[in-house]
This record gives structure tokens, C-alpha cells and sequence, in this order.
């Protein structure tokens, strides 16, 4: 078996949903040993679906199941004296620490970053937030709709309205800043760790969701510095050329021809209409201007051929192109994904066995990514506080009649 | 050996050779750039990056130098120029190569290797180098050679496949989130395989695909097909299990915000701080199942208190009383707000070209190693004589005849 990248870092995950979940997985996924500590009525995710059957059961969210693979779960009250002095020791003999509970709760518990390093001086904490750790928006309670539209992306994903009037906005799915966020805090932790393997102390990393969207706008700020206009405010002239979603047979394609090269072959799978010769043809601006020209001639020349069709003709023409609305069943199904080995099985003692997605990097020399089941509620608290606190069967029967553990 | 000075982070001493173009690239090694690594751009006139030539541009006038987009994403990086299409502006590359730790490039699948600037060549000269490819589709698989952007990225992960009105077409036109998302797992990967390489010292190649990544963020969906064969449908800005859960109209052209009440206890918080207390009373409102059901007449409620109000006030009176709601910011309210100005989440540029600007500051908050931006983007081959001379020993003659002969170009 090959090394695995992070072999030998410990993590102790205090994470709910799926922005700190998410962060640890992934670490997991390359080899860390993560902890995961739940309040002992568990993670919110286990209440939320999708469930089979939608029958609601603890052990059994499908979305509990993906964000926590590869991890050992304890059940910890920290509310308790004795809870925080158990995980003040944990902390105290691991790596990094991620958690995502509100503002200042860490503080409020003694567990303070500041706190904990007192013991653990090379310890990465890593907390991320909706609005990070200070500022006035800091203990603002949200929903991942309302992250999305704090975070500027909800003004940009919108329908395209008649005559260029703005259409109706629409919603990212899911959890896209909590992941986006997710990435950010990984990518920050193992900053931090080169940093302390270099020599140098721990420290503490303050994510905040709606930074992680921002940050990532696109020419959002550019624009507004440079003309001072509200980007994704005029629809009425496209982007790029041909543009939005066009109607074939049997669903939509999205073709773009940004690059000159893109164009020529464009133009070439179109059988060099009339058009194409014309001056403003030869410029992006030309083609934006008189995009409505563009987009019905390609109406037109779709009507009838199917989705896969015309994009295996684009790409043969070497035209970026995509079908729209590509479902769970057709990504489960997919040749490619199949090829690269994805999707991976993992059987879960109450959930089954189940198809998970599996981490988008593979590595050459270790590892790409490990493959235990989520683990049930408290599984692995004999396990760690015996084996690791070296806790006492009395002391682990007591603390759990005292509902500590 | 010779490092930049006066630079700060956590990542002060590590150096990038940079052969991305584009944004998943791009975004990456901006990253690595923030944390303090000295990140050198390998770009060429031969063939431009798109973020040169993409607007807007510092007075509407396009040239390379006054791409404002590309400026800010290139914060803290390098430039030199250098002709791949040429052997000796290959040679170059990999002498680079030879004195860096990372390597990162989003050529579509193949193209690394035709140039001679393949994992196996590049080991060959750096047998502790880490490479990462980061590309739409990953380094193999029939897709692998695909053309594409983050918007067909996008579509082919699924990521867009519920987004729109269910009785609308759907919505899918530039929608390049897996740029960044991609960009930023590169990242994640390129410092875990540091790490490893610090234990072992073993250098690796990393294959690393955009559209997995974005897979990755659609659990619900995915997890719902594993389990019961269902397919996500698309909601518009609803949620299964939450209502009120929507975009609602306020005072102004094109001024929206998002509330979303996800319990019992967040309803009665918002029918009080609404003003409305009746409707907790109200038979069609009474239960999550009931609001769904309802769905359209609730809506128009909501729609009816928020419309004529300032939506920065409506989160205001919202969010006092724990409800959850936040406007809908545009990039001039988030450049004017005052959470992020306290957090000093932007900072100003000035730039030798573009003058001054304002742009985010970092990511990320560290308090051990902050975030820091030491230099502006680079003008086209700004660092030719650092890299070429200082870094790689060529006298000031001999770059300037690679340059007449179109390889420092």
C-alpha cells in the first residue's frame, strides 16, 4: 500500500453540516486521522435528508454520510467542566482543530484558540463562519441561500429576461459557499502546517463564507473599479457569443466561442453562413453586438439534432460545448467518471452499501484517498477516551450516565 | 539559493513555476502567492492569457498591462516571458523548473507533455518537484481532452442541472464557479503534498479534475439518487423543507433580498419582527407542510412587507430578531459594506499602469502569518531580469538576443 499524504496529523473536527465536516473530510480523505466530536444528540446533518425512503433516521442522512467518511466519531458535552477539560486535552495533542460554530462560542466555552495554544503551542485552529470572527455581521444567523447572496453570487445567477430586461434571479443548489469555504479552510491549514513544519508556531485561521464568495467574483470588483457598473446588471448584450441556452430535439446545449481559433471552427461547423463574413464577425465586440443574428441562425441550425450530437461536433471542432441539465443517474452512468473510478462503494452499517463521490485529486506516489464508512454516533468513544485519555470503563460508564459523553 | 526579500507568510521560501492561464490556474497559485511563495508566471505574446486581453481595461484601452481582472488575480506574482513554441524558451522553462519546488499548469490534457514540459521530463530535473495539472475533466478518461470552461464544467458535473424555474428554461450562461473551486482544491493538494514531501522528501505529480471537484459539492443530490433513485428538480430559489425560502423584491431598480426560515421558532421570530403575528394563527401558515403547500399566497405576503423597503434595513430588522435573511450584494455593496470594511477584507493597489484600485484583500484571515500583498500584478515580462539574469545566470546579451529572436517574448 502507498503512503498517504497526511499520514501522522491528528485533526479534531467540533463540526456541524457541511462547511468544518467538508474541510475534515478531505483531510481524512488524504490521510489524516480525524476525530469527529458530536454534541451528543449528534451533528444537525444526521436530521438532515436526503433519507431512504424518506424515513428520517439519525444513522441513515445521505448528507451526514458524505461529509463525514473516513472519520471516528465521539460524543462530547463541552457545556460541561468535565467535557471541556476532555477536549482541552484532545486539542492539546493534536494538529490542527476545525470547527465552525458561531462567534466567540469557542471563548465562550474557555477553548479559546489563545487558550488552547497555552498547551499546545504549535496547535492550527481553524474556524469558519458565515461572517467571520468579528465585525458587525459576525453573529448574523443565515441559511445557505442567505450566504449565497451575501456573498455576491446571488445577484449573478439569473434568468435572462426579454429585451434584456433582468430576469428572475435563481439560487445556487446546496451547500456552495459552505464547500467553496471548505476548501478555503484546507487550503489555509495546510498553509499554516508548512509554516510549523518549517519551524514555525501554530496559529489561528479565520474563514468567513461570505469572504470565500467574494474573493472568487470574477471580475466583479475590476468592473466596478474600472466603470463603476453593477456587474451582471446589463444582460441585454451577452458575455460571449453564441450565448445562453439553446433548444435542440431532446434537451439544451451550451456552446461558447470565445478564442479566435473557437470561432473559425464555429463557424466552420455551421457550414460558413452568409454572416460569418461580414466585418463585425471578425471582433468578440462585433459578434456580442450582434449576437442576436448569431443566436437565431443557431436556433435554427440545432432544431431537430440532439444534445449529445451537437456536442460531439463542437468538440470535434475544438468549441467548448456542454449539455444542459446533467442528472444524478447520467453522472452515475458516465464512461469517464467510471474510468477514473469516481464513484466508490462503501458499505455503512445502517445505511448500506452506497455509491459516494469520491475526492476530485489523485496523487502519484500516495494515496488519493482512503475509504471507511461515516461513523455512527459515539462509535469510537471507547475506543478514543480508553485507548487515548486513557479513561477508566468505570469513568466512561459514569460520564455517559451523566449524559457527557 | 537567491529568493525575493521583504516578503512575509507562511509560505516565504517555497517557489512556483506558474504555466496556468485562464482562472482555475490562476486562482491556485494567487493562493499560494498570498501566503508568501514566490510565484514566477511563465506567459508568452505567442499565445496570450486570456486574462490579458479580458475586460475591462484601465481607461477602456486594451493592452495586456491595463487587463484590470487579470491584475488583481495576479497580485504578488512574477512575470517572465517566455516562448514555449520555441526550444530554447522550453530549455528556459525547465532550468526554472529546476530551481522550484512547485510546479502548476492547466494545458488542456497532453498539451504538457507535446511541449516537453511533461511530469517524467520535468522529475527528470527536479526529482523533488510537485506538479500539479489541474484541468476540466482530470489527466485521462475519454473527456480528458476535451476543450472547455467552467461554465460547461458546470453543466457536465450536474452542478447546474437544478438551478432555474421549474415552468422556465433552465439557467446555465456563465457560470464559472468550478474555475475557483478547482483552482483553490489545487491548491489544497499542491501544500498536502508538501507536507509529504517535507517527511520524505518525495516530489509528486497531482491530476486534478474541476469537474470532480464540483461533483463533490451536490451531496443532497447525489446521495438522494444512491438511496432512492430520485432526481433533484429544479426550485428556483424554494427549498424542500423550508418556507418562507426565497429572493424577494425591495424599494429600487433591481434590489432584492433572501430570507430563509428554516424552524417553528424562526416563523414566530419572523411573523413578530414582520409585524405580522396574525399569520402564526393563520391555518395555511400554521406548519412547515402547510407554508409549502401554500407556498405562492406566503410569498406574496412576504413580497408585500419587503417591497418599498431598503433591503440593507429589511436584513437589519430581520437579523435583530434572529431571522434569516441577508441582502442580495451587489459587487458596489459589497465594496461600500461596512462588515467588510471592518474586517479589511479590501485593501488599495497601486499599480504602475492602472493606478490605484480597490481589490480583496486576502481570502482568508491568519493571525500567525496575515495575508499580504507586496506587489501589483506584473506588466508582461516585468521580472525578465530577475528570473532570467539573477535566478538563471544569463548575462544581460544574452537575454537580450533571446529576446530578438522571439524566445523572451
Amino acid at each position: 500500500m502507498k503512503d498517504r499524504t497526511l499520514d501522522g496529523i491528528r485533526v479534531v473536527e467540533l463540526g456541524e453540516m457541511v462547511s468544518a465536516p467538508y474541510c475534515a473530510r478531505l483531510m481524512a480523505a488524504l490521510g489524516a486521522e480525524v476525530i469527529k466530536v458530536e454534541r451528543p444528540e449528534g451533528d444537525g446533518a444526521r436530521a438532515n435528508g436526503p433519507f431512504p425512503n424518506d424515513e428520517p433516521h439519525p444513522e441513515k442522512s445521505g448528507l451526514f454520510l458524505a461529509m463525514n467518511l473516513d472519520k471516528k466519531g465521539i460524543t462530547l458535552d463541552m457545556t460541561t467542566a468535565e467535557g471541556a477539560r476532555m477536549f482541552r486535552k484532545m486539542a492539546g495533542e493534536s494538529d490542527v482543530v476545525v470547527e465552525n460554530g458561531p462567534a466567540g462560542r469557542m471563548e465562550r466555552l474557555g477553548l479559546g484558540y489563545e487558550s488552547l495554544r497555552e498547551e499546545n503551542p504549535g496547535l492550527i485552529m481553524v474556524s469558519i463562519t458565515p461572517f467571520g470572527q468579528d465585525g458587525p455581521y459576525k453573529d448574523f444567523v443565515t441559511h445557505d441561500l442567505n450566504r449565497w447572496h451575501a456573498g455576491g453570487w446571488g445577484y449573478l445567477w439569473k434568468e435572462r429576461g426579454a429585451d434584456g430586461v433582468p430576469g428572475r434571479l435563481v439560487s445556487g443548489p446546496g451547500y456552495l459557499s459552505s464547500f467553496q469555504a471548505a476548501y478555503n479552510a484546507l487550503t489555509a491549514t495546510l498553509g499554516a502546517l508548512y509554516f510549523r513544519d518549517m519551524g514555525g508556531g501554530g496559529q489561528h485561521i479565520d474563514v468567513s463564507e461570505q469572504e470565500a464568495m467574494a474573493f472568487i467574483l470574477d471580475g466583479a470588483f475590476p468592473v466596478y473599479n474600472g466603470t463603476g457598473r453593477i456587474h451582471g446588471k446589463d444582460v441585454a448584450i451577452p458575455a460571449s457569443v453564441p450565448s445562453g441556452v439553446l433548444p435542440c430535439r431532446d434537451g439544451y446545449v451550451l456552446i461558447s466561442a470565445i478564442e479566435h481559433h473557437q470561432w473559425e471552427g464555429l463557424v466552420k461547423m455551421l457550414g460558413e453562413p452568409e454572416w460569418s463574413r461580414e466585418e463585425w464577425a471578425d471582433t468578440v465586440e462585433g459578434r456580442r453586438l450582434n449576437y442576436d443574428i448569431i443566436n437565431a441562425f443557431m436556433m435554427e441550425w440545432l432544431e431537430g439534432k440532439s444534445v449529445d450530437w451537437v456536442v460531439e461536433k463542437a468538440i470535434e471542432h475544438r468549441i467548448p460545448a456542454s449539455p444542459v441539465g446533467v442528472t444524478a443517474e447520467k453522472l452515475h452512468r458516465d464512461k469517464h467518471l467510471e474510468e477514473r473510478g469516481f464513484f466508490e462503494d462503501v458499505a455503512h452499517p445502517e445505511g448500506g452499501m452506497l455509491k459516494y463521490p469520491s475526492a476530485p485529486f489523485r496523487f502519484s506516489e500516495t494515496e488519493s484517498w482512503t475509504r471507511a464508512p461515516a461513523p455512527l454516533l459515539g462509535q469510537h468513544n471507547d475506543e478514543v477516551y480508553g485507548e487515548w485519555l486513557g479513561l477508566s470503563e468505570g469513568d466512561l460508564e459514569r460520564l455517559r450516565r451523566e449524559g457527557t459523553i | 539559493m537567491k529568493r525575493l526579500t521583504g516578503v512575509k507568510g507562511a509560505l516565504v521560501g517555497v517557489r512556483v513555476a506558474d504555466f496556468t492561464a485562464s482562472w482555475a490556474g490562476p486562482h491556485c497559485v494567487s493562493l499560494l502567492a498570498f501566503m508568501g511563495a514566490e510565484v514566477i508566471k511563465i506567459e508568452s505574446e505567442s499565445k496570450l492569457d486570456l486574462g490579458r486581453y479580458y475586460p475591462p481595461f484601465k481607461d477602456g484601452v486594451e493592452s495586456p498591462d491595463r487587463a484590470m481582472w487579470f491584475a488583481q488575480m495576479h497580485r504578488n506574482s512574477l512575470s517572465v516571458t517566455l516562448n514555449l513554441r520555441e526550444r530554447e524558451g522550453v530549455e528556459l522553462a525547465k532550468k526554472l523548473v529546476g530551481i522550484s519546488d512547485i510546479v502548476v499548469e492547466n494545458f488542456r490534457a497532453g498539451v504538457a507533455d507535446r511541449l516537453g514540459l511533461g511530469y517524467k521530463e520535468l522529475a527528470a530535473v527536479n526529482p523533488q518537484v510537485i506538479m500539479a495539472s489541474l484541468s476540466g475533466f482530470g489527466a485521462y478518461g475519454p473527456r480528458s481532452r476535451w476543450v472547455t470552461y467552467g461554465m460547461h464544467v458546470s453543466n457536465i458535473s450536474g452542478l447546474m442541472s437544478t438551478v432555474g424555474y421549474p415552468e422556465s428554461e433552465p439557467v446555465s450562461d456563465w457560470v464559472e464557479m468550478p474555475d475557483p473551486s478547482g483552482g483553490v482544491a489545487g491548491a489544497s493538494a499542491v501544500l498536502a503534498a508538501l507536507h509529504y514531501r517535507l517527511k520524505t522528501g518525495k516530489g509528486q505529480h497531482i491530476d486534478l479534475s474541476e469537474e470532480e471537484t464540483a461533483i463533490g459539492f451536490q451531496p443532497e443530490k447525489l446521495m438522494d439518487y444512491a438511496m432512492n433513485g430520485r432526481e433533484a428538480k429544479r426550485m428556483g430559489n424554494r427549498h424542500p423543507s423550508m418556507a418562507p425560502h426565497g429572493v424577494y423584491a425591495c424599494a429600487g431598480d433591481d434590489e432584492w433580498v433572501s430570507i430563509a426560515v428554516g424552524s417553528e421558532e424562526e416563523w414566530g421570530r419572523f411573523c413578530s419582527a414582520v409585524g405580522m403575528e396574525w399569520l402564526v394563527q393563520d391555518s395555511r401558515f400554521a406548519t412547515v407542510s402547510a407554508r409549502k403547500e401554500n407556498e405562492d399566497a406566503l410569498d406574496e405576503i412576504v413580497e408585500g412587507w419587503t417591497r418599498g423597503q431598503d433591503k440593507a434595513e429589511v436584513m437589519r430588522v430581520l437579523q435583530g430578531s434572529g431571522v434569516g435573511a441577508a441582502a442580495t450584494f451587489t459587487n458596489a455593496d459589497l465594496y461600500h459594506d461596512e462588515h467588510l470594511a471592518a474586517r479589511g477584507f479590501f485593501t488599495w493597489d497601486e499599480h504602475p499602469v492602472q493606478g490605484r484600485a480597490k481589490m480583496p484583500a486576502q481570502p482568508w484571515k491568519m493571525s500567525g502569518t496575515p495575508l499580504s500583498m507586496t506587489r501589483p500584478g506584473p506588466k508582461m515580462g516585468e521580472h525578465n531580469g530577475y528570473v532570467l539574469e539573477e535566478l538563471l545566470g544569463l548575462s544581460r546579451g544574452e537575454v537580450e538576443g533571446l529576446a530578438g529572436g522571439g524566445v523572451v517574448y
